[in-house]
């Protein structure tokens, strides 16, 4: 076999103490898709920063063909032909094509001026050599997600890369940019480019990808040739025999309402959602299992009033709502843990009790006025209630971990009259003792007679606290399973990615 | 990955300086003036009476500011709103109506004028600075039209003595109004849950979004309160000067922004005081004052003024980014 074109060797990588890499081995060849698979955690994102210069290496070894490679930021590895293709683009919205492939790399004319002639030519050479059917000139901004990514390639390759990382590239296409991209990787590959590619769609990996390497719990399991490997192989890899990490299934107190607390029919979100019908019972729990943009968020976004459904009804308690804001939302008793906690659950720069109560600042008056007392006593009772660790209900929520802000957004809720939680990938950064906790506070909720909806990408989690599963795909419910059903996270993962 | 760093910066519970610099000017620059200046008056009670009447029609304008800055948003109108808001009220008395109907209809006037920045605000989404650019202008016109380019005098002695001139227990009434102005503007923001959701909106509108919080509604009650605030700033002004005229107020948004980031308010939003604005209109006052009595000219003022405005909040701005990289 030809000699690779990068090695990473007996590579280790620990963060605060817990290793997230334990002498990993990987390498990729010219002209070849190398897939690079795990579960969420397994370490397959912290590889490739290290890879691409981005975090430094506690141990092990990384050649190129001409020997040994230090790589002290992402421009180190970037001028040695390694680059990203990252899953948030990185492109400037506002210049055109021509000026995102030649940003900070512009040719000149006379060592001064730029030569906007030259890169226009050579933008167009660049994008006829990929199959892309983009002009030069056109405004990024006004570009789809899957162009944008095309853009993204053409940028990398006019500066010489040999080795592309692609992080999840299909999260955001349609079925037709999919098999677009796809025709691009397998041009690259002709062009000797060597591609490492992570995703979570194992068809897509089966379809692309030479080689497969299986990372569970910062190591290597498996490395497999893709030529007639099956699905139920890679997952049989990624989930191992062990069930040390999994979460125990906490069973529901008390019996469901034979009545539906929320009825939903035939909803519809733009291109998002399509056709999707459930329901969910008083003290019931139910999850939506999919992958990325598999619509899951955008369900819960619309039953907050975030969005709006172009068709469907919505019915609480057998009553007909439409929900205009999310204003109007929590007046119908929904409580929403978004995706993001950063951006959207949160005021960073402000107290962990001003946080807590903004969802109940009129239950915190007396008379006209805030209470400072009512205040201090619901931030104490949240605090003790969900373990919050913080010196101080004053403390700057920012300063607290990712576990512990997200019990106060939780907490937000549980505080209001909410009848009805909706949770958005709300384990996401938090450390393992939190998850749990967070889990057992979804079911203590419902056991008080209220309901749920859980969303998220660890599926343990979903099999641990959810008492139905409605199986997503591209915005259809394809499968809908009660807890007894399911055997397994393998079973479930097999689902999704049916 | 899992183990992003918590964003470790100490900006916890401790030691600001961008909050309380305005304190520390203030007493630096009383101390400066009256060591300077102490034989030439500027220590008399007469004096420092006045520096505090001085600063009354700036500093309402500026509560009323402290709620639209702290959510991130800007008013630039209150100036030119002085203006149209003064004449209307000295039309209605010119016409006959009594001082009660002028404070009124110049209240009126400003809430409509908050109400017009307000509803293009959340209609149209576009940045408050651009809407209230051109509002500014419009505003302008009209109050040259309104008054035929000429000043409108107001001979009613009531509005002049309640509103301007008229002095209780030997204070000027202006000071009185702006007292109760702050007392308003601070219960508003620290007392009712409108103070709270101001700043929610104003440290992160989409987290405040996502907890309910009609956030509609409070930018445009914000608009409408700065609009109101600055139309009672308009009556003391005209009643003090026994006139009303269009070139009145002409740029006091800019005095009006300086004493509110002064006084700690976030420039950014989420962060506000209304005590720290007073106490920034107090202190451009005192600078004005010294200034003047030091003999400079009004050019060397507005120099004068300008340093003050950049090194008190570049100090502040220093400290807050040397604590975050420590």
């Amino acid at each position: 076999m030809n000699k690779p074109i990068i090695r990473l060797e007996d590579i280790s990588k620990s963060f605060f103490g817990v290793p997230v890499l334990k002498n990993v081995d990987f390498e990729a060849h010219s002209g070849e898709v190398h897939a690079l698979v795990g579960g969420n955690g397994a370490g397959k994102s912290t590889l490739m920063k290290i890879l691409t210069g981005v975090y430094g290496k506690d141990g092990g070894r990384i050649f190129l063909e001409d020997g040994e490679a230090v790589f002290h930021n992402y421009k180190d590895a970037f001028l040695r032909g390694i680059a990203m293709i990252f899953q948030e683009m990185s492109s400037v919205p506002t210049l055109t094509v021509t000026e995102n492939i030649f940003l900070n790399n512009e040719l000149l004319k006379g060592k001064c001026f730029l030569d906007g002639k030259s890169m226009r030519k050579r933008a167009g050479e660049l994008l006829d050599r990929l199959g892309v059917d983009i002009s030069p000139d056109a405004v990024v901004g006004d570009l789809s997600v899957g162009e944008k990514q095309m853009v993204e390639i053409v940028k990398a390759l006019s500066s010489d890369a040999k080795i592309l990382v692609m992080d999840e590239p299909t999260a955001s296409l349609s079925a037709n940019e999919v098999d677009k991209l796809f025709e691009i990787i397998e041009n690259l590959k002709r062009q000797k480019i060597a591609i490492i590619y992570i995703s979570h769609r194992m068809n897509e990996i089966l379809a692309i990808a030479d080689k497969v390497t299986v990372l569970r719990d910062g190591q290597v399991v498996a490395e497999l040739i893709s030529r007639d490997l099956k699905v139920e192989t890679i997952i049989g890899h990624m989930m191992g025999n062990e069930t040390g990490t999994s979460f125990e299934w906490i069973p529901p107190k008390r019996a469901f309402s034979k009545e539906a607390v929320l009825k939903v029919e035939g909803l519809e979100v733009a291109d998002a959602v399509r056709d999707v019908s459930f329901e969910l019972h008083r003290g019931e729990v139910i999850g939506f299992a999919g992958l990325m943009s598999s619509g899951r968020t955008e369900i819960l976004e619309t039953l907050f009033g975030i969005r709006r459904p172009s068709k469907g009804t919505i019915r609480i308690d057998g009553q007909e709502v439409t929900m205009r804001s999310a204003g109007q939302a929590v007046k119908a008793g929904f409580g929403l843990v978004p995706e993001d906690r950063r951006t959207q659950g949160l005021v960073l720069i402000h107290s962990l009790k001003k946080n807590l109560v903004l969802p109940i600042l009129k239950k915190m008056c007396t008379g006209l006025f805030l209470s400072p007392k009512k205040i201090n006593e619901t931030a104490q009772q949240s605090i003790s209630e969900l373990s919050v660790k913080t010196d101080s209900a004053d403390k700057i929520i920012s300063l607290l971990s990712g576990g512990n802000q997200q019990k106060i957004v939780i907490s937000k809720w549980l505080r209001s009259d909410m009848k009805i939680l909706l949770l958005d990938e709300p384990t996401a950064g938090v450390d393992i003792g939190s998850k749990k906790e967070l889990i057992a506070t979804v079911r203590k909720f419902t056991d008080q007679g209220n309901s749920a909806i859980f969303v998220s990408s660890e599926l343990q989690e979903m099999l641990a606290v959810c008492d139905r599963i409605y199986v997503l795909k591209r915005g259809k419910i394809i499968n809908e399973l009660r807890h007894e059903e399911i055997e397994s996270e393998e079973v479930l993962q097999n689902e999704i990615q049916k | 990955m899992k183990f992003k760093s918590n964003g470790m910066t100490l900006t916890g519970k401790r030691f600001d300086l961008s909050k309380i610099i305005v304190y520390i000017a203030i007493v630096v620059a009383f101390i400066v003036f009256s060591i300077t200046l102490g034989s030439s008056g500027f220590l008399t009670v007469k004096n420092q009476i006045n520096i505090l009447r001085q600063m009354t029609t700036i500093g309402i304008m500026s509560f009323g500011m402290t709620f639209v800055i702290g959510s991130g948003e800007i008013d630039l109108t209150v100036g030119a709103n002085i203006a149209t808001s003064g004449i209307v009220a000295a039309i209605v008395m010119r016409s006959g109506g009594n001082a009660f109907t002028a404070l009124l209809a110049a209240l009126a006037t400003g809430l409509l004028i908050g109400a017009v920045n307000g509803l293009i605000l959340i209609y149209t989404g576009l940045p408050s600075f651009l809407i209230t650019i051109g509002t500014l202008t419009i505003l302008k016109g009209l109050s040259m039209e309104l008054a035929n380019s000429n000043s409108i005098p107001i001979y009613n002695r009531t509005f002049t003595q309640i509103f301007g001139n008229g002095k209780v227990f030997g204070i000027p009434v202006m000071i009185l109004w702006c007292l109760l102005c702050m007392g308003i503007a601070w219960v508003l923001l620290r007392k009712l849950p409108f103070g709270a959701k101001v700043l929610a909106i104003g440290g992160n509108s989409k987290a405040a979004e996502y907890s309910g919080i009609n956030v509609v509604r409070v930018r445009l009650t914000i608009m409408v309160l700065s609009g109101v605030m600055a139309a009672f700033a308009g009556v003391l002004y005209c009643a003090r000067l026994q006139a009303a005229n269009y070139v009145y107020g002409d740029g006091a948004e800019m005095n009006v922004i300086a004493s509110v980031v002064l006084g700690g308010t976030a420039m950014s939003g989420g962060v506000a005081s209304v005590i720290g604005t007073f106490v920034g209109a107090w202190l451009m006052a005192m600078i004005d004052n010294g200034t003047v009595i030091a003999g400079m000219t009004a050019s060397q003022q507005m120099i004068v003024r300008g340093v003050v405005v950049i090194a008190a909040t570049a100090l502040g701005a220093i400290s807050a980014r040397r604590k975050q990289k420590r």
